[in-house]
């Protein structure tokens, strides 16, 4: 089974001047991965779940996330920005974990991943490695999943 | 005091696992037993026995999705709070429910 995340779907210090072209550039990569059945229908439903309510979850984290049938293989991209992009009326964000789930994951293994990355995300010290890391290597080893 | 939650959110893939990660994390700072089940994609996780709910003292349920079998905690006190209200203010959540279970005494 791939990975969840590899090198290739990390950015570090990626320049952005707003939500929408972070969530863009983010999905581009996981298009890229081949884990996409249609990027822009997959576009379209991360966008819808924005604005059911944005994903911002505090600590300056998002994790927009598709879970439909435009999305072939489950993926995560993770980007840090360079400077924090307004996520919500009252959230500016700096680092984004992209999620994408296909509508009828087949087995657990993905999502119970997934889930274990929501938890690590509440924890202060994996916070803290996600700004300290230099470079992807190192960011790719925090992410490990 | 004990206290029990059930955590779950419309597509079931992060927010139930990081509210009930920020109420475990919260509650365990101030001392305080808590047992959360999720409910999300992969199922029912850490489920509530009806033993757990004798002994607990309130329970808090995420109120963004119909909690499956809420008829568990028929009789006990129950908060309903938002997902992302779990998540970001699971602190002052625990305090409120502390004061109040105080007051209660």
């Amino acid at each position: 089974m791939d990975k969840l995340i590899n090198r290739d779907m990390i950015v570090l210090d990626m320049e952005a001047s707003s939500k929408d072209e972070v969530i863009e550039k983010l999905a581009r990569i996981i298009e890229k991965q081949g884990r996409l059945i249609d990027l822009d229908e997959y576009l379209a439903q991360v966008h819808r779940r924005e604005e059911e309510f944005p994903t911002s979850v505090g600590f300056g984290v998002s994790i927009p996330h598709g879970k439909c049938e435009a999305v072939r293989d489950a993926a995560v991209a993770f980007a840090r920005l360079k400077n924090p992009v307004q996520w919500s009326a009252d959230e500016k964000v700096r680092y984004v974990f992209l999620l994408a789930v296909p509508e009828k994951e087949a087995g657990n293994t993905h999502l119970q991943i997934l889930a274990q990355l929501s938890r690590k995300i509440m924890r202060e010290e994996f916070r803290e490695r996600l700004e300290n890391s230099q470079g992807i290597d190192e960011i790719a080893s925090v992410l490990e999943m | 005091m004990k206290l029990l939650a059930v955590t779950a959110c419309p597509s079931g893939v992060a927010h139930t696992y990081m509210a009930a990660e920020a109420l475990e994390r919260a509650a365990k700072a101030k001392g305080i037993e808590i047992k959360v089940e999720t409910q999300g994609s992969i199922g029912i996780e850490n489920r509530i026995t009806m033993e757990d709910v004798k002994n607990a003292d309130a329970v808090i349920l995420t109120k963004d999705m119909g909690i499956k079998e809420r008829e568990r905690f028929n009789g006990k006190p129950i908060v309903n709070v938002g997902v992302g209200d779990a998540i970001k203010k699971a602190d002052q959540i625990i305090d409120k429910i502390i004061a109040y279970l105080n007051n209660k005494k």
